[in-house]
């Protein structure tokens, strides 16, 4: 899974697998960053349910665990990141459903403005999308 | 004519010579069908009736099939339009984890409390409103007779405020300032800061009786946990969710906070606020409210394209109820807590849910859906704190 960080800007790409690495180059603060995940791993959080308390705690976590992409992208955001992951299968949906449009005009608009939507942006106009073409 | 006279000439035709044709529409009699079967044999007759039975219980089948379909796989919430299919609907996915008795006492309990507050204002005394006039909130049985939580009796805090207390320790030091390692900001501005820019109207007032800090306190779970589950004991207790007088909520910070960034500070609070808001914490919700949001969160929890939080997937209970329960009850806090400061991240149908809940009390809240507000709000809190 390859997921893009921001911090006010773009500042590069992370490849979340067996390990973390970068992908092609990236800010030294990210790529000082990948090296402490790599060396000293990150923290997860937790919630403990009892009856009458709910308790947040935070484990150590390593990148062979299996909540370790989740626990990552939710540790960036903790620590001031902004993450976007991949969304190519929306975007197929997406395009799919717009195809079936007979609108040209909002055709064109969803497909120019595509690139630059944020998740929910995205969920949304196919929510609208599906409603339209059913 | 012509009818007429095939008819008359068939050779079983029952009618005599001098009988006139039985013709329906001529006669403005009204036709029976079953007179059909008068002209077939007993064997065939059987078979015709078996046939269509079994036709019609297929259909039967079917249909309720895929009633069973669409009520366990789509909106439940939408679908099941009574209080009494919610209420089964949500027992039967939840068993025992869903309290009917304490939602129906939560209800009765705020219509008490409205007709308290309208009856002081109708007579210009409302200022002057007596807090121990309140009825007292339900306990988690349904009834008021369980004793206050035990874990906020030791604190020697007074609760003075409506959302903020300094802390005081067991060596009589206040905190009046957030203990943080970065930056200075008073609990006061914090909580303005909290009440009127980040969250909306009615998720803090009435919900959250005080956020207080304990920066030298290094938190602990209860025995019973550490028995119970072995693999979580290296743990470090962040923040805790306490009722209070089964009431609101006391949120507790502990010893990590000194050291987090304030929009770490942020998101540990909006998830704590989320569990505050949810449906069996929140105040202002009525039973059915409380079963709608259930429902709605129990199919976003089993959808493909559902919220991914670590909080959520770790949750695993051999009893299928009460994980499914556990699941809701930390999903319902994750959407919340990203509807508020990041909901760029959310899907759709999981923004609907949060945004239709929050509309109730604050019908202008407008949430932060671009990147740039989100930021926004970050940035704003570091501009209030001070750097050391």
């Amino acid at each position: 899974m390859n997921i893009k960080v921001y911090k006010d800007k773009y500042i590069g790409t992370l490849s979340v697998a067996t390990t973390v690495s970068i992908v092609e180059s990236a800010s030294d603060e990210l790529t000082s960053l990948v090296a402490g995940i790599q060396k000293d791993g990150i923290q997860a959080r937790r919630e403990i349910l009892e009856k009458d308390q709910r308790t947040i705690i935070e484990v150590p976590i390593t990148v062979l665990e299996k909540d370790f992409e989740l626990s990552l992208i939710e540790w960036l955001q903790r620590k001031g990141f902004t993450v976007v992951w991949d969304t190519s299968d929306l975007d197929q949906e997406i395009i799919l459903q717009v195809g079936l449009l007979s609108d040209q005009e909002n055709k064109e608009k969803i497909l120019k403005e595509l690139p630059t939507m944020n998740y929910l942006e995205k969920t949304y106009i196919l929510d609208i999308l599906k409603i339209k073409t059913p | 004519m012509e009818n007429i006279e095939k008819y008359n000439n068939q050779e079983d035709s029952y009618l005599g010579e001098d009988q006139a044709p039985f013709i329906p529409e001529a006669s403005g009699e009204k036709h029976n069908p079953l007179e059909f079967f008068r002209n077939i044999s007993l064997p065939i007759r059987n078979v015709i009736i078996g046939l269509a039975i079994g036709l019609v219980a297929e259909k039967g089948f079917e249909y309720k099939q895929i009633k069973n379909q669409i009520e366990a796989s789509n909106a439940d919430g939408e679908i099941l339009r009574t209080l009494e299919a919610k209420i089964s609907r949500a027992q039967e996915l939840f068993g025992e984890n869903v309290d009917l008795r304490r939602y129906r006492a939560l209800e009765a309990f705020m219509q008490e409390k409205r007709d308290i507050a309208e009856s002081s204002l109708a007579h210009f005394s409302f200022f002057n409103y007596n807090v121990n006039e309140l009825p007292e909130r339900p306990t988690m049985n349904g009834d008021n007779t369980e004793e206050t939580n035990g874990a906020m009796e030791s604190d020697s805090i007074e609760f003075n405020e409506t959302v903020a207390s300094p802390y005081v320790d067991s060596h009589g030091m206040e905190y009046t300032q957030l203990k943080n390692e970065a930056h200075k900001i008073s609990y006061k501005k914090f909580m303005e800061f909290l009440s009127n820019s980040v969250f909306p109207k009615g998720a803090i007032q009435g919900e959250i009786r005080c956020i207080v800090q304990k920066p030298d306190t290094r938190g602990t779970l209860n025995k019973s946990y550490y028995n119970n589950d072995a693999s979580e004991r290296n743990g470090v207790v962040i923040a805790q969710c306490t009722p209070y007088l089964s009431s609101e909520n006391v949120i507790t910070l502990f010893q990590p906070s000194v050291r987090m960034e304030m929009n770490e500070l942020l998101e540990t609070l909006a998830h704590e606020i989320g569990h505050a808001n949810d449906w069996d914490s929140d105040n202002s919700l009525s039973a059915e409210d409380r079963f709608d949001l259930l429902l709605a969160v129990s199919n976003r929890v089993r959808s493909k394209d559902r919220f991914m939080s670590s909080y959520v997937e770790s949750i695993n209970n051999d009893d299928n109820k009460i994980e499914l329960y556990n699941k809701c009850v930390e999903y319902w806090a994750e959407i919340y807590s990203a509807y508020i400061l990041r909901p760029s991240m959310l899907n759709y149908e999981d923004f609907k849910i949060v945004d239709a809940l929050v509309k109730k009390a604050d019908p202008d809240f407008k949430a932060r859906i671009f990147l740039d507000q989100q930021r926004g709000l970050f940035s704003e809190i570091r501009k209030i704190s001070h750097e050391h």
